[in-house]
């Protein structure tokens, strides 16, 4: 019985938060995350693949998760069915797309466009953790909002770097590209002690994804303004009409 | 106009600091100045003068802010940050830099690095109160959101910014890429390829920052609370004042009436 509740709950809230449209988008995004994951074991392709690609599966299922199994007055399951989407896009354009399609060497400087639109994408998700994180109905202030998803995408950027930087310390990977050397076009244009080159991806990396975290951080501000606007339009409208049915009531 | 505006600044400033940090911020400048005195006559690095008249300048740039109109952000940013910049300034420009105390006190950046971001925690806090056009209180969880998330901001920055330096001034050492007194660190971790030794110390300058932030998310959480409860304590006072003032106003025209 309370199984069934907490279902009935939830399909009621996913219906509130999320449209028919993003949930297609999310069963797309799970079947080709599973389809690389199965594709990448029976082809033996890199362990450290396979490794990203587990690790971005189990994220891209782990909201749905969490609303399922947790109560509700643990924040993790009041996280909003929206961020779904997000994360979804940020798998696959790691995971999948970046990784598994090998796009990261086919694209020059993909992974700084990836930085960039991740941590853009990030605000987003860090305003939905917010709000789940505040738990009420008042909503939050458009600059409030916009300041904890900038602040929250700095953090998952940060943590996302001490993440690699730890795996490359215990594993011996190069998921800092610490053993890339610039091009010959590069170092003429910007000469630099040969010592200081491992710390360009991670520097590349953060300043890309500061410039997408303000510019996300710009966009959530002008949505949020112009959402809490038509909520007061249609608002004043209502309040409106109800006086005048009271007074024609009279 | 500049009367009235030194007026209300006085007024706002009386509010938030208290006479002992008036006099501490003065004891702070003072040091820093005979510092910056002491190392121009002595001749030192042209690098390291020009950091400390920079960083002289920022010990008076916020009560110079505040003299623009509140409704650009920053003139509304507390008075009370200017006791975190000192104390930063202090650690970093005075004992780090002139006093020398990060070549001679092992993992004195380290420390620096997770103090400051603790510190940055409030400098945040402070910075979304200014943010927000009105006075009223911020529930601690999303205060404390806020200043944790603008420490990740101001460590990044600081990283990018050091880089920056290294790039375009030749010999700059700001994210120490040639480890020097690194030996300690290096020796601490499993064996690596010396190609990473670069990363060592802004990534262990992020790793630490990360851990100031947090404590210091936890540490604003319940002052916030409390601040909230104090100001909320302070009104509700006030409140029953001014409707008792009120009440015995009505009651002395209501008897000068009927007399």
């Amino acid at each position: 019985m309370a199984i069934k509740r907490k279902l009935k709950s939830e399909y009621r809230q996913f219906r509130k938060d999320a449209t028919w449209f993003e949930f297609g988008f999310w069963c797309v995004g799970w079947i080709l995350m599973v389809y690389g994951l199965i594709n990448a074991i029976k082809t033996n392709r890199d362990p450290n693949l396979t490794m990203i690609l587990e690790a971005d599966t189990v994220a891209a299922f782990m909201i749905p998760v969490f609303h399922l199994l947790l109560p509700r007055k643990i924040f993790l399951a009041r996280i909003s069915y929206r961020a779904i989407t997000w994360i979804i896009v940020l798998v696959l354009g790691a995971g999948f797309i970046g990784k598994f399609l090998d796009i990261y060497k086919i694209v020059a400087s993909y992974d700084s466009y990836l930085h960039v639109f991740g941590c853009f994408v990030l605000v987003f998700a860090g305003y939905e953790v917010a709000k789940a994180i505040k738990n009420g109905d008042e909503p939050l202030a458009p600059v409030i909002a916009a300041i904890c998803g900038f602040g929250l995408s700095f953090f998952a950027a940060v943590s996302w770097e001490i993440f690699e930087f730890t795996c490359d310390q215990f594993f011996n990977g190069n998921t800092q590209n610490w053993a890339f050397a610039p091009s010959q076009h590069f170092m003429q244009m910007w000469p630099m002690d040969i010592r200081r080159y491992a710390l360009l991806d991670t520097m590349t990396d953060l300043m890309c994804g500061t410039l997408g975290s303000f510019v996300g951080g710009t966009v959530l501000f002008i949505h949020l303004c112009r959402k809490n606007r038509k909520a007061k339009k249609i608002r004043a409208n209502n309040e409106a009409s109800d006086n005048s049915k009271a007074e024609t009531a009279e | 106009m500049l009367k009235s505006k030194l007026k209300s600044e006085y007024k706002i400033f009386r509010d938030e600091v208290t006479w002992v940090e008036y006099a501490l911020w003065w004891v702070a400048r003072i040091m820093l100045i005979c510092a910056l005195v002491k190392a121009t006559k002595g001749g030192w690095a042209a690098s390291v003068l020009l950091q400390l008249r920079v960083e002289v300048a920022i010990m008076f740039m916020l009560p110079v802010l505040h003299l623009l109109p509140r409704k650009i952000f920053i003139a509304r940013l507390s008075y009370r940050v200017q006791d975190i910049v000192l104390l930063l300034l202090l650690i970093t420009a005075y004992y780090g830099q002139y006093r020398g105390f990060y070549s001679t006190v092992e993992w004195f950046d380290v420390y620096l690095h997770v103090s400051g971001m603790f510190l940055c925690v409030f400098v945040g806090y402070a910075l979304t109160m200014a943010l927000k056009h009105d006075n009223l209180p911020l529930a601690p969880v999303v205060a404390a959101m806020c200043g944790f998330g603008f420490s990740f901001f101001l460590a990044v920055s600081w990283e990018i910014f050091e880089f920056t330096c290294d790039s375009f001034w030749a010999g700059s050492n700001s994210q120490n890429w040639m480890c020097i007194d690194s030996a300690h660190l290096i020796a601490l971790l499993p064996p690596m390829d010396p190609r990473r030794y670069a990363l060592l110390d802004t990534m262990s300058d992020l790793i630490a920052g990360a851990i100031g932030s947090v404590f210091g998310g936890i540490v604003l959480f319940p002052y916030v609370y409390l601040m909230n409860k104090r100001k909320a304590k302070k009104l509700a006072l006030a409140k029953p004042e001014a409707q008792s003032t009120d009440k015995s106003e009505e009651k002395s025209i209501s008897t000068q009436e009927h007399s």
